[in-house]
C-alpha cells in the first residue's frame, strides 16, 4: 500500500486528505487543531488516517501540510528574540521605513512595533557600492563583538542586512560564517539568502520577519519530524509555502517567511485541481468565503497570479506568493448601523464562538449567516446535522438593524447581503478590471463554508457566466497541498540596459540562476532534466521606479540565440504587459532590466496519482423538498426546491438550494445548476444576454 | 425612489461604489504616470463630482489636494455653455486664481459623464507636473516673488474635443516646460484615468438608473454631513484661538505669526484666520483652495477620520480669511511653496482644537527638509537631479508618544530607496538615522527627527530646496515643549570635519567632489508636562537611545546613572525642584 497524506492546519480544524495510490481512493476528514503544539493534532490526524486504511507509517509514501503558524507568530508577536547587524549609520532603517505615516487621517495610528528593538540593532563598518565593489571592507572584529553582545543579551536569531548586498553578498556571508563559527546554535539569516533583491527597506523587513518567525517554525518542524522518526517513518514532512509549492522542512525553516499565506495558496491549488477535474479550461477567479473573510485570487493559463511583495502585520514581505485579496466579509461578519445611519457589514466578526445569532450559542449580533437564514437560503449546517435558529436571527436583525433603520426584517436581511456582495464585487473588480481583465472571461470557483452561498450572486452581478463548486470544498486547501509541486524561487538584481550589449550581462545573470536551479533540483533528488524552469526579468522604462515582470523562455537565455532578437522579444512582451496593465504602451522608450527571476519546480510526490476515484456522485436522496426563500430585493418569498446533491448530468434550475456536506449552494433565478462527473456542481446563466457590471 | 427616502442599504452600496471608483481612478493614474513624482510619490488625486460641481468622492494621496479640484467643474460650467460641452470632451486648467488647484504645477483634468443625453457627473484628476515653466527649474521655488515667475497659467481649456486630442493646446504647455516629454506622458495618464472614472459612472447609471443614483448620492452627501455635525455637537461651545510662528528664512521679512480662532457653533465650525499677516514677497502664500484643503484635512482628523471625503462634510465648515493675506493670497502673489505654510497652519488649528477636543489632536508636526541636488553624473556624462524630502518627527498625542520620522499632515509621500538612488545618481548615503533628544519633551514625547548624510561623487553639484521648522519646530501642547534639532543647522556641510559649515537650508549652494551634505530634521512637539512623564518611559527611551542621559536629566528631571539605572533620590530632587519652581 502507498498512502499520500496532506493536511491543512487551520484556526479551528486541521483538514486531512488521504490518497491510496493503489486503489485511487481518497479519504477526507477533519480533526480539531491543537494548541499550543499544533503538531499533536496533526499526528492525531495521521493516526486516524492510518487506522481508516489499516495501514502503518511504513505505508506512507509522502506527507505534506500547510499551516498558519508563521502568520500567527507574526500577528501575535510571539517570535524569536532577534538582533540585527547592519551597515554603520543605518540601524534605524527598520523604524524609518519609507517615511510614510501609517494612516492618512488617523493621527492616533502607530507604526508596527519594530521586531528588533533599537538597542539590539548593531552597526559595523563596511560598505558596498551599487555595483558590488567594496568601498569599506568588513570590520570583522566589530562583527564578532556585535554577535557576542547579542548572544549575551539572550538573542536567539540574528538578521544580517548590509546596503547593496544584493550586488555583492560577500560581507553578509562572511558575517554569518563568523557568527556560526563562534556560536554554532545561533540562528543567522542574511538578506542575500532570504531575498537578494534591491530596495533596502523591503529586503530588511523580509529578513527581519524571517528571523522572527524562523526559530519557532524550525522548532515546530523539528518536533514533528522527530515524532515521525521515532515512530519509524523515514520520510520528510513537506511544508506548503505561500507561492503554492511545497518545500522540505529544512528549506521551509531556513526561509520561514515563505510559508506565510500557505493556507490561501493551498486553496487556490485545490481550486485549480477541481477545475481541471471538471474539465474547466477557462481562467479562474477563486472565491474562498469562510467565517471571517473572503479570499479572492486569479488563475491565468493554469497558474495562480503571484505578487512579489505582500504586507503582513504592517511589514512588507518580498518573495513570490499567490496574490490574495482578502476582504473582511465572511459568514460571521457583523452587520451594524453606523453614526450616519447607514447599514455596514464587517470587518468585525463573531467567528465561530459564539458565532452568528442563529447558531444559538449565545451570539446576539446579526451576521451575514443570519441574513441567509432569514431569507430562507440556509436552515442548517453540515448537511442538516446542525439546525440554525431563524427566531434568534430575526431577533438580532430586528434589534440591531431593522428597528433602528425603520425597515422590515426581510429588507434588513437583504440589505446585509447587498452590502456584503457589493464589497466582494469591488474586490473582484480590483483583481480583474483594474488589471486589464474582463470578469466575463472567467469561471468563478466558489468554496469555503459560505462560498457557494454567495458566489453565484456575485457571478450574476459581474456577468461571470459560470460558477464551479468543488464537491469537497471543505478540505480543498488540503487537496491543493496534496497536489503541489516542490518549488524554489531564485532571484538576482542587476541593472542592465535592455539592449544588445546589456543582454550579455543579462545572459550571465540568467545562466547563474539556471545553474542554481539545476543544483537545487539535484538536491531534491530529482532529475534536473525533468524539472520545470521558468525564467523572467523585471523590466521598466529608464528612469522609472516601477517594474513589470516579463517572462523569458528558456531557449532565449541561450548564447546561441541572437541578442538583438531576444531584446526585441522581451521589449515587445514588456510593452504588451504595459498595455494590459495600464491601457497603453511607452513604445520607443529606453528600457532597463532590474531583477532576474527563476522559478524551478519538480513534481511533488503525489503528482499524477489519484483522482481516478470518485464515489458515485450523490443524487437527491429523496423527492426534493421545498423551502420558502427570497431571491429578489423586496420580492416575494418563493417555494424553492431544496436538494441534497446533484447526480452527474442532472440539472436544477434556479431558484434552488443544494445542501452539500460542507456547504450550501444557492442557485438564483436565471441560473441553472448541473452535476458533473467529477462530483463538482456547475452553475451557469440561462440567459447570457444579461446586463453586466 | 425619491430624494427624501433614506435607503441605508443602497446609499451605502452606491456611495461606496463612487468612492471606490475614485480610488480605482487614482490607482490607475499612479500606475500609468511617467514621472516619479506621481508614480512613486503619489502626488496626485482624483475626484468625482455631481453635475453641480459638488464633490461626491475624492481619492487623495496627499491631503493638500482635498479641495483643489472643487473649482474646476464650476469653472468649466461657467466658461462654457451647456450646449458647448459634448461627450468625449476633456478640459484642463491649473490657475489657483481661477479656482483650480493650489500651485501651477498641479494641472487638473476633467471630463463630463453623460447619461441619456444629460451631464450627470464629472470625473477629474489633478497631478503635480515636474515643470510648467517659469523662472526656476521645477517651477515651485520659494524665491518666486509673483505667480508670473511660477510658470504657465491655464484657464479652463479643452484638451480633447469629442474624443479628439487638441494637439495645439498640448504643444503650448509642452513648449513652456523644461521636461516636455513628461508633460505629455503624465497628461495621457491623467486622461486615461478620467476616462476610466467616466466608464465607472456610466456603469453605475446603467445598473440603477439616474433617479436612484442621484437620490442615493444626495443621501451620501447628507450622510457625511450628519457624521461631521454629530462630531461637532460633541465639542463644547466656544471660541478657541492659537498662534505660532512661521519662519521666513532668507526673506526680507521676519517670522510671520499665523493665527486661527475656531468657533464651535450649532453643528458647525467657523475657522477665522483674521489677523494673519499680509501676503509675502515669496511663494509661501496660500491660495484659497489650499486653505480650504488645510481646514478640511484638520477637521477630518479631529472630528471623524473615517468620514467619506465629500462636499457633505464640507458644508459644516465655514472659513473666514481676508483676501490679500498669507492665508488667502490675491494675484499676483506667488504660491508655489504654499505647503510650507499649510503645514504650520495645521499645527495652529490643532493648537486651537486642543482646547476643545484635547484627546483627538496631535502636537506640532511642521518640519521637513527638501534637498534638491543636481549636476552632471560623471558615470554617464548626463545631467541628474535628485529630490529628497526628509521628514521630521510627528507631534505627541494625548496618551501616546509621537511617531519618529514620518511625513506630516498635508503630504504623505514615500522616499526613494537608498539602493535605487545610488544606482541612478552619483551620490553615496553615509548615514540615515534617528537623532536622540530631538523629540519635544512632554508627558508624551514628540517623535524624533532624523539625520541623513550624503556624499557628492562628482564635482560642481548644486543644492537648492527649502526647509520647514528650522527656527520654530513643532510646537508643544498642554505644557509639552517644542521639538528641536541638535545639529547647528538643518543643513551642514562636511559635519565633523575641520571645514564643518552650517548652511542656510533654503539657499542655493555649489558643492565640490567629496563634500558631504548633512540634513537634520527636528522632532515633533511634546504633549503635557515633561516632569510628569513616567520615569520608566524615560528610562526606556534612554535604553533605546532615543533620549540621552543628559537629555533625561535636563528635559525630564530623571537621573540615569552610568549602569543604566534610575537614581531615584536625585530624580525626586530634580522633579521636586521643578514643581516648587512651578508653584512659585
Amino acid at each position: 500500500m502507498a498512502l499520500y497524506l496532506a493536511a491543512d492546519i487551520g484556526g479551528t480544524f486541521t483538514d486531512f486528505v488521504v490518497l491510496d495510490s493503489e486503489t485511487g481512493e481518497l479519504d477526507t476528514f477533519k480533526v480539531f487543531t491543537t494548541y499550543p503544539d499544533r503538531s499533536r493534532g496533526l499526528l492525531e490526524g495521521v493516526d486516524r488516517a492510518l487506522a481508516q486504511r489499516s495501514a502503518t507509517l511504513a505505508d506512507v509514501a509522502a506527507f505534506a501540510h500547510g499551516s498558519t503558524i508563521a502568520t500567527n507568530v507574526l500577528v501575535e508577536m510571539r517570535g524569536a528574540k532577534c538582533g540585527l547587524i547592519t551597515t554603520r549609520g543605518f540601524r534605524d532603517l527598520l523604524e524609518l521605513r519609507r517615511q510614510k505615516r501609517p494612516h492618512l487621517y488617523d493621527v492616533r495610528a502607530d507604526k508596527p512595533e519594530p521586531l528588533v528593538p533599537r538597542r539590539l540593532r548593531l552597526e559595523v563598518e563596511e560598505r558596498i557600492a551599487f555595483d558590488g565593489s567594496v568601498i569599506v571592507p568588513l570590520a570583522e572584529d566589530q562583527v564578532m563583538a556585535g554577535v557576542e553582545r547579542l548572544v549575551a543579551e539572550g538573542v536567539e536569531a540574528v538578521a544580517v542586512m548590509y546596503l547593496n548586498s544584493y550586488a555583492n553578498p560577500a560581507h553578509e556571508l562572511r558575517t554569518r560564517e563568523l557568527a556560526r563559527a563562534a556560536f554554532p546554535h545561533l540562528h543567522v539569516y542574511t538578506s542575500a539568502d532570504v531575498v537578494p533583491e534591491f530596495r533596502e527597506f523591503e529586503r530588511l523587513s523580509t529578513t527581519v520577519v524571517n528571523a522572527f518567525v524562523g526559530p519557532p517554525i524550525r522548532q515546530y518542524l523539528d518536533n514533528l519530524g522527530g515524532d515521525l522518526r521515532r515512530r519509524g517513518w523515514r520520510g520528510m514532512p513537506l511544508v506548503m509555502k505561500g507561492d503554492g509549492g511545497v518545500a522540505t522542512p529544512d528549506e521551509a525553516a531556513e526561509v520561514a517567511v515563505s510559508t506565510v499565506g500557505s493556507g490561501p495558496a493551498g486553496g487556490v491549488r485545490g481550486a485549480l485541481l477541481a477545475a481541471a477535474e471538471a474539465g474547466e479550461t477557462r481562467d479562474l477567479i477563486t472565491f474562498d468565503m469562510g467565517g471571517t473573510s473572503t479570499d479572492i485570487s486569479l488563475v491565468l493559463n493554469g497558474e495562480p497570479v503571484a505578487a512579489e511583495t505582500r504586507s503582513v502585520g504592517g511589514w512588507p514581505i518580498k518573495g513570490r506568493a499567490v496574490d490574495v485579496e482578502s476582504i473582511g466579509a465572511g459568514g460571521g461578519s457583523v452587520a451594524w448601523v453606523d453614526v450616519g445611519r447607514l447599514l455596514r457589514v464587517g470587518p468585525r466578526s463573531v467567528g465561530s464562538d459564539p458565532g452568528p445569532a442563529c447558531y444559538g450559542r449565545g451570539g446576539t449580533l446579526p451576521t451575514i449567516t443570519d441574513a441567509n437564514v432569514l431569507l430562507g437560503r440556509l436552515d442548517s449546517l453540515l448537511g442538516g446535522e446542525y439546525p440554525l435558529r431563524a427566531d434568534l436571527a430575526e431577533e438580532a436583525v430586528r434589534k440591531h438593524l431593522a428597528d433602528p433603520l425603520g425597515m422590515s426584517v426581510e429588507a434588513a436581511a437583504e440589505g446585509i447581503l447587498a452590502v456584503a456582495t457589493a464589497q466582494m464585487e469591488q474586490a473582484i473588480r480590483l483583481m480583474t478590471v483594474a488589471r486589464g481583465y474582463d470578469p466575463r472571461d472567467f469561471t468563478l470557483v466558489a468554496f469555503g463554508g459560505a462560498g457557494a452561498l454567495h458566489g453565484p450572486a456575485v457571478a450574476l452581478d459581474l456577468g461571470i457566466p459560470r460558477v464551479l463548486v468543488p464537491d469537497d470544498s471543505g478540505v480543498l486547501s488540503a487537496r491543493g497541498v496534496l497536489a503541489s509541486d516542490m518549488t524554489k524561487e531564485l532571484t538576482k538584481t542587476r541593472l542592465t540596459a535592455l539592449d544588445e550589449e546589456g543582454w550579455r550581462a543579462a545572459r550571465e545573470a540568467l545562466s547563474e540562476l539556471r545553474r542554481r536551479a539545476r543544483d537545487w533540483a539535484l538536491e531534491q533528488g530529482a532529475d534536473p532534466a525533468g524539472a520545470a524552469l521558468s525564467l523572467a526579468v523585471d523590466v521598466r522604462c529608464e528612469g522609472q521606479n516601477y517594474e513589470l515582470t516579463v517572462p523569458v523562455p528558456e531557449d532565449e537565455a541561450d548564447e546561441a540565440v541572437g541578442a538583438a532578437f531576444v531584446v526585441a522579444e522581451v521589449a515587445a512582451r514588456f510593452h504588451r504587459a504595459h498595455e494590459r496593465a495600464y491601457g497603453y504602451a511607452f513604445e520607443g522608450a529606453a528600457l532597463e532590466c532590474l531583477t532576474y527571476r527563476a522559478r524551478v519546480s519538480v513534481a511533488g510526490p503525489a503528482r499524477g496519482r489519484g483522482s481516478s476515484r470518485r464515489d458515485a456522485p450523490q443524487g437527491p436522496s429523496s423527492a426534493p423538498a421545498t423551502r420558502p426563500a427570497r431571491w429578489q430585493a423586496g420580492g416575494p418569498s418563493v417555494a424553492s426546491p431544496v436538494l441534497t446533491g446533484l447526480a452527474a448530468g442532472a440539472e436544477a434550475p434556479g431558484p434552488a438550494i443544494i445542501e452539500m456536506p460542507g456547504t450550501t449552494i444557492a442557485v438564483w433565478p436565471g441560473q441553472v445548476a448541473r452535476g458533473m462527473a467529477s462530483g463538482a456542481i456547475v452553475i451557469e446563466r440561462t440567459d447570457t444576454a444579461r446586463r453586466t457590471a | 425612489m425619491s430624494g427624501a427616502v433614506h435607503d441605508p442599504v443602497l446609499t451605502q452600496v452606491i456611495g461606496s461604489y463612487v468612492l471606490a471608483a475614485a480610488e480605482e481612478t487614482g490607482v490607475s493614474l499612479m500606475r500609468t504616470a511617467y514621472s516619479t513624482n506621481i508614480k512613486e510619490r503619489g502626488d496626485c488625486s482624483t475626484a468625482i463630482f455631481d453635475a453641480r460641481g459638488d464633490t461626491l468622492a475624492q481619492a487623495s494621496h496627499v491631503p493638500l489636494h482635498l479641495a483643489s479640484l472643487m473649482g474646476l467643474v464650476r469653472r468649466v460650467t461657467e466658461d462654457f455653455g451647456r450646449e458647448e460641452i459634448e461627450p468625449g470632451d476633456v478640459f484642463l486648467a491649473n490657475d489657483p486664481y481661477q479656482g483650480v488647484g493650489s500651485q501651477l504645477n498641479d494641472i487638473a483634468v476633467a471630463a463630463p459623464v453623460f447619461w441619456e443625453g444629460e451631464i450627470v457627473a464629472y470625473v477629474a484628476t489633478i497631478a503635480h507636473h515636474a515643470d510648467v515653466g517659469g523662472r526656476f527649474p521645477g517651477s515651485e521655488a520659494a524665491a518666486s516673488a509673483t505667480v508670473y515667475e511660477e510658470g504657465i497659467r491655464l484657464p479652463a481649456v479643452r484638451l480633447y474635443r469629442r474624443g479628439e486630442l487638441q494637439r495645439d493646446v498640448l504643444r503650448i504647455i509642452q513648449t513652456n516646460s523644461r521636461v516636455p516629454r513628461n508633460i505629455e506622458d503624465d497628461m495621457r495618464a491623467q486622461v486615461a484615468a478620467v476616462r476610466l472614472g467616466v466608464r465607472r459612472m456610466e456603469e453605475l447609471h446603467a445598473r440603477y438608473g439616474h433617479d436612484v443614483v442621484s437620490a442615493c448620492l444626495g443621501a451620501w452627501l447628507d450622510y457625511a454631513e450628519t457624521r461631521i455635525r454629530s462630531a461637532i455637537d460633541d465639542l463644547p461651545r466656544g471660541t478657541y484661538s492659537f498662534s505660532d510662528h512661521l519662519e521666513e528664512e532668507g526673506a526680507a521679512s521676519g517670522p510671520q505669526q499665523l493665527r486661527v480662532a475656531i468657533t464651535v457653533g450649532d453643528g458647525s465650525l467657523t475657522f477665522d484666520f483674521t489677523g494673519c499677516p499680509p501676503q509675502v514677497a515669496n511663494s509661501h502664500n496660500v491660495p484659497w483652495l489650499a486653505l480650504l484643503a488645510t481646514v478640511y484635512y484638520a477637521a477630518k482628523v479631529v472630528l471623524d477620520p473615517e468620514v467619506p471625503p465629500n462636499s457633505g462634510y464640507y458644508r459644516a465648515l465655514d472659513v473666514v480669511a481676508p483676501e490679500g493675506t498669507i492665508v488667502n493670497a490675491a494675484p499676483p502673489a506667488a504660491v508655489g511653496t504654499r505647503n510650507h505654510t499649510c503645514q504650520k497652519l495645521v499645527d495652529v488649528i490643532m493648537g486651537a482644537f486642543s482646547q476643545a477636543a484635547p484627546d483627538r489632536v496631535v502636537a506640532g508636526c511642521a518640519s521637513s527638509k527638501l534637498m534638491i541636488v543636481g549636476g552632471v553624473n560623471p558615470r554617464t556624462g548626463l545631467p541628474f537631479i535628485d529630490y529628497e524630502a526628509s521628514a521630521g518627527g510627528l507631534g505627541a498625542r494625548p496618551g501616546k508618544d509621537g511617531l519618529d520620522v514620518c511625513r506630516a499632515h498635508m503630504t504623505n509621500t514615500s522616499n526613494l530607496p537608498i539602493e535605487a538612488l545610488e544606482m541612478e545618481d552619483p551620490l553615496l548615503v553615509l548615514r540615515y538615522e534617528m537623532v536622540p533628544d530631538t523629540g519635544g519633551a512632554g508627558r508624551h514625547r514628540g517623535g524624533l527627527g532624523m539625520r541623513r548624510d550624503t556624499k557628492m561623487l562628482g564635482d560642481r553639484f548644486t543644492h537648492s530646496g527649502f526647509a520647514i521648522g528650522h527656527k520654530y519646530p513643532g510646537v508643544g501642547l498642554a505644557g509639552g515643549r517644542r521639538g528641536r534639532i541638535t545639529a547647528p543647522s538643518m543643513l551642514v556641510l562636511n559635519p565633523g570635519g575641520k571645514d564643518e559649515t552650517p548652511l542656510d537650508p533654503a539657499a542655493f549652494h555649489v558643492l565640490a567632489e567629496g563634500d558631504v551634505l548633512s540634513v537634520s530634521t527636528p522632532g515633533g512637539g511634546g504633549y503635557g508636562d515633561p516632569y510628569e512623564r513616567d520615569v520608566a518611559a524615560v528610562l526606556q527611551d534612554v535604553i533605546e537611545g532615543k533620549v540621552t542621559p543628559e537629555g533625561a536629566e535636563a528635559d525630564y528631571g530623571v537621573a540615569v546613572d552610568a549602569a543604566g539605572n534610575v537614581d531615584e533620590e536625585r530624580t525626586e530632587r530634580l522633579r521636586g525642584a521643578a514643581r516648587a519652581a512651578a508653584r512659585s
